[in-house]
């Protein structure tokens, strides 16, 4: 039989709830605290997800879907109007840049529409984008540069172009500019669709390569999921098919940004673990205060539940009465966690941002932070509600009316001194062990917090850190070898810099080359360890075997490529070796490993060097002999290893190389080093990564200030003692800004914990109360019992954080693993200094409650509850 | 000699339309060792009297003299102290304190007066009121006729001018009732104690020596 019953439920759950103000209002604050603590870490998980795939948009240099390529107007006006496209926008390829100005770099010249702009991030700063049917232009501040003109606005200028192999030089007048990206794989010239047709007329361009003049169709899909299949389906649905070599083949290109490397791809185990237990020390902080409302909260209305089962309630409906009181709380404090958490957030964001590798971009506004905290917050509820519905929903009618607190399982307690007033404040808190237990651990928990946070920051070692980070004064190299972004594109030019090594107050220098990651040699390995290196970076079984049959040798190995670092002489000192001669390095023949598993010294390793590639393009078929002559917008090659030659060397030192000497990233194959002389034999692909040198103590403040001055000019950027104290101590503020907002969360967490039992305890003990003072109990001594009260619970607070401190001490040495430059170094101080703020608090919270109580006089407190 | 004296006691709650006198002119005198009960209906006024007689409220007018003492002449601290030294209540609802055992919630005015206990005088009262093997039990462990008799106990122990119950027996049932008010009669005749009683129950009011009769405030027989 199903009564419908819901109705009244609610209604005696909401009325009975806003019997008690003073309930709500703290529960509200406690759900919403608790909100926060969940909000604020998804916000700031949620902005450095985004940061990634800004990061990624910024390479791919638009963060729209997709884009059709090298369509007829006929296709472009067909397509874009499919009903699955949510935007489109246009781009057109009018040629790139060229002449004097461009002989390093170049840039496009081409038309976008607004859109296209927007989403490929060439949205002018200052100005606008060129207006139809003018020789306006809008361009990127590299542009500026390379043509060497002011930023003003109306400002004309020359510009000459390659369109479709025809070198023109026209004049444009300048409507906009917008901040060039270091990372945006393209430097734009933009220009009115007018200008673009009137430039093909003029010249009368025959459009003879695959891109001048198609028209691009960008597009925005109704969702990121699955962009290449949707993409297929608009082309079948208009006839077409995806590809390259017929009549009805479009080309699609997918943004990879939204399939590449993304914030749940890069989390390591680690992280995951860090995460977890994050949410679960949320999770558990709201339990504490969240729970013991609710239990109070029950207690004191037992009388009302076992009133309500007299007259018919059934269990399920009194549970549902204090879970509908759980749900309007939550519907409010929720919400109101919801926004003070994602502000919080926000504010903490830019903080870690700074720490990350990542595009530093605004709090993130994702829909999903709110969802996650949401449904954890509410999780935390209904943990926290759970045993004291329960307990509601069991209450027997007769018991419920003697029901009092003090059940808990004492029936006698020896002793027959008396007590004193602490004595009563003592019996009374050791009688309701539970209670007292909450607030205890939720008050320990952020004096723990706090001391744990001072203790990792006081313990960051700025020495260890230096001595570890710094291999040489000055460091100098492009901006991407400092991004873990090193490639052929931005190694430093000798020509240009290697004047820095003869500067005035210049002791020792050395210059370092790598090879860029297209070139890599490549060593034979065994099967064991390719499989090994395989499994270990996530590949699965039937790849591995795949893998391994398509590329083993006769002899049983495999070739693979491997990072390889050439250095000068005066650097091998810098390099820590672990077996083996070093100095071997510097005749032929020999190589020095970085310390890994798969190989050891005295070992003979052929390695395979490059010396001529080619690439065909898999769709034309075209043969390009040199990479810098595919066309650009041919992404689709393979590349053969048209000439090698081998040398063998013998491993004469396993090192390890300091991570501010090597590449900054890591590949699956271990790091070789070799001799710069032997690196330049070998390979003319390789290219300097940086300079390093040292100067005397007097003329370092000077080179600072040189390289400060000299690095604004150009793309280079330089580390240097002050640099690195200045990235240690941001990242230790970083540190401390996180853990102080942690710890002010969940101290007020632990705060409200203890007002709100010393208030409801105190209120509900009224009665007896007013009977101490009836039977002469003096407002100060019912004070002082009062205070101890208090007293007692911060003095268990500090115990409890003190031995939940010790008992991290053992843990000392994990944390020196993962933060290296830690040095462990336990102090009560933090704990020592937060007693007096807890103790303040624990004697005037319960004089504020005493001076509340006693304003209702003894004999209205008597008749209370009768 | 008389240890309790009221003259002309008067309250009047709320004003105007609605203003009740609780208390209408009250004025009784009470003998040292008397056992005196007063009855009357629900709303009677009853109540406050005995507040007022134990100092818990003070009156719109009127004075009440306990042992000679004007007690509204003190202020609220040393009327306090005065109560604890002075005066033991009974509380219909019993009032031990639920986190001290039996022993302590008997000790506590004494000591919250920071004296030591008489301890032969205690061990005395226990053992009157039968409570030798509770000592030990926290006050839940109970029975209402024995928390009764704790708190009769917790009453005498501080040897006060006079004992104020207030319904001692309205949350026992009739034979627990008895044999409480028995143990109230002979407690206060053994230790010469005075009492005075609340009671709506005009068989436990025959046990007095002496029945006031209190309505609308005023005392209507007994006096």
């Amino acid at each position: 039989m199903k009564i419908n019953n819901r109705k009244c439920v609610s209604r005696v759950s909401i009325k009975n709830l806003f019997t008690s103000k003073t309930r709500c209002i703290v529960s509200v604050i406690a759900i919403a605290l608790t909100t926060i603590l969940f909000t604020s870490l998804f916000t700031i998980l949620m902005t450095i997800a985004k940061g990634f795939e800004e990061s990624n948009f910024r390479q791919v240099g638009t963060y729209s879907h997709a884009e059709f390529k090298r369509l007829t107007k006929e296709q472009y006006d067909e397509l874009r109007v499919d009903e699955d496209i949510l935007e489109y926008g246009l781009r057109r390829v009018a040629g790139i840049t060229a002449g004097e100005h461009f002989v390093k770099d170049y840039a496009e010249v081409s038309y976008m529409d607004k859109n296209t702009a927007k989403w490929g991030y060439c949205t002018p700063d200052t100005g606008t984008l060129p207006k139809e049917n003018t020789n306006e232009a809008t361009v990127d501040t590299k542009v500026l540069s390379c043509l060497g003109i002011e930023p003003e606005i109306g400002k004309s200028f020359k510009l000459t172009m390659d369109i479709d192999g025809i070198i023109v030089t026209e004049d444009f007048v300048l409507s906009g500019w917008w901040e060039y990206d270091e990372a945006a794989p393209a430097s734009h010239v933009l220009i009115p669709e007018s200008r673009l047709e009137e430039l093909f007329t003029k010249y009368n361009v025959q459009f003879n390569d695959e891109f001048t003049g198609k028209y691009g169709l960008n597009v925005m899909l109704k969702s990121d999921h699955n962009i290449e299949e949707q993409m297929v389906e608009i082309l079948e649905r208009h006839g077409f098919v995806d590809g390259e070599n017929s009549e009805s083949a479009i080309s699609v290109g997918v943004n990879w940004g939204y399939m590449g490397e993304n914030l749940a791809e890069s989390l390591d185990f680690g992280s995951i673990a860090i995460i977890a237990v994050i949410l679960l020390f949320i999770i558990f902080t709201g339990y504490l205060i969240i729970y013991n409302i609710f239990r109070i909260s029950v207690a004191n209305d037992i009388r009302h539940y076992g009133m309500l089962k007299t007259i018919g309630t059934t269990q399920t409906q009194i549970k549902s009465m204090v879970q509908t009181q759980a749900l309007i709380l939550s519907a409010i404090g929720i919400p109101i966690g919801l926004i003070v958490g994602w502000l919080t957030g926000s504010v903490l964001c830019p903080v870690v941002m700074s720490e990350l590798n990542v595009y530093n971009s605004s709090a993130s506004v994702s829909p999903w932070i709110f969802v996650f905290s949401a449904v954890f917050a509410w999780i935390t509820v209904m943990i926290s509600c759970f045993r004291p519905a329960k307990t509601a929903g069991k209450v027997s009618p007769v018991e419920a009316l003697r029901y009092t607190e003090q059940a808990s399982g004492f029936s006698s307690r020896s002793g027959k001194k008396g007590v004193s007033l602490f004595g009563m404040a003592a019996a009374r808190l050791t009688g309701s062990k539970g209670k007292t237990a909450l607030v205890v651990a939720s008050l320990a928990l952020s004096i723990v917090t706090f001391t744990l946070t001072f203790i990792l920051a006081n313990s960051f070692n700025m020495e260890k850190y230096l001595s570890d980070r710094i291999q040489a004064d000055f460091i100098v190299a492009d901006s991407q070898y400092f991004a873990y972004r090193w490639h052929k594109k931005n190694a430093i030019s000798l020509e240009e810099n290697e004047f820095l090594r003869y500067m005035d107050g210049v002791t020792d220098s050395f210059v370092t080359y790598g090879m860029p990651s297209d070139y890599y040699p490549e060593t034979y390995f065994s099967e064991e360890a390719v499989r090994e290196i395989l499994a270990e970076y996530g590949n699965e079984e039937e790849f591995i075997d795949g893998y391994i049959s398509c590329n083993l040798e006769p002899d049983g190995t495999i070739a693979q490529s491997v990072q390889l670092l050439g250095l000068e002489d005066t650097a091998f000192s810098k390099l820590k070796v672990y077996e083996g001669d070093i100095a071997k390095l510097a005749e032929s023949g020999y190589i020095a490993v970085e310390k890994n598993d798969y190989f050891k010294l005295g070992d003979k390793l052929p390695f395979i060097y490059t010396d001529k590639y080619e690439y065909i393009n898999t769709q034309t078929g075209t043969v390009y002999t040199e990479f810098e002559s595919i066309p650009l917008n041919e992404y689709e090659f393979i590349e053969i290893n048209e000439e090698t030659h081998e040398v063998v060397y013998e491993v004469a030192a396993v090192v390890e190389v300091p991570y501010t000497l090597g590449y900054r990233f890591s590949v699956d194959t271990p790091l070789f080093i070799t001799s710069n002389d032997d690196l330049f034999a070998q390979s003319e692909y390789c290219k300097p990564l940086y300079i390093a040198f040292d100067t005397t103590d007097e003329a370092e403040a000077e080179m600072e200030k040189f390289l400060a001055d000299y690095t604004e000019t150009n793309t280079l950027r330089y580390t240097s003692r002050a640099t690195e104290e200045a990235s240690f101590e941001s990242f230790k503020r970083m540190f401390v800004i996180l853990g102080a907002a942690l710890s002010i969360i969940v101290g007020l967490i632990g705060v409200l914990n203890f007002i709100n039992t010393m208030i409801t305890s105190i209120n509900s003990r009224q009665r007896e109360i007013a009977a101490l003072q009836a039977m002469g109990m003096t407002g100060r001594q019912l004070c002082t019992m009062l205070v101890w009260e208090g007293i007692i619970y911060i003095g268990g607070s500090a115990i409890a954080a003190l031995v939940l401190n010790l008992i991290t001490i053992p843990f000392g040495n994990l944390i020196e693993e993962i933060f290296w430059f830690c040095d462990y170094s336990f102090t009560i101080i933090p704990l020592v200094a937060a007693i007096p703020v807890f103790a303040v608090m624990g004697i005037f919270i319960p004089a504020i409650v005493y001076k509340i109580l006693t304003k209702k006089s003894i004999v209205e407190r008597l008749r209370e509850n009768e | 000699m008389a240890i309790l004296e009221t003259y002309n006691l008067k309250k009047i709650y709320g004003s105007g339309e609605n203003e009740v006198h609780a208390l209408d002119g009250v004025s009784l005198e009470v003998e040292q060792g008397e056992f005196v009960s007063i009855v009357g209906t629900s709303g009677s006024g009853k109540s406050t009297l005995l507040h007022m007689l134990g100092g818990l409220d003070r009156p719109d007018d009127g004075d009440v003299f306990v042992d000679g003492k004007d007690i509204f002449s003190l202020g609220d601290e040393e009327l306090t102290i005065f109560r604890r030294r002075k005066i033991g209540f009974v509380f219909q609802n019993y009032n031990l304190v639920p986190s001290l055992n039996v022993y302590e919630n008997i000790v506590l005015p004494i000591q919250l007066d920071g004296r030591e206990p008489d301890k032969k005088y205690i061990d005395s009262i226990i053992e009157t009121l039968g409570l030798t093997e509770k000592l030990d039990n926290l006050p839940n462990n109970l029975s209402g006729g024995q928390q009764q008799r704790v708190a009769i106990a917790r009453a005498l122990a501080a040897k006060p001018a006079i004992i104020l119950a207030d319904e001692p027996t309205g949350n026992l049932d009739s034979k627990t009732s008895q044999d409480v008010m028995g143990l109230l009669k002979i407690t206060g005749e053994r230790f010469s104690q005075t009492i005075v009683m609340i009671t709506h129950n005009e068989e436990i009011a025959q046990m007095a020596d002496r029945i006031i009769r209190i309505e609308d405030g005023k005392i209507v027989s007994g006096k």
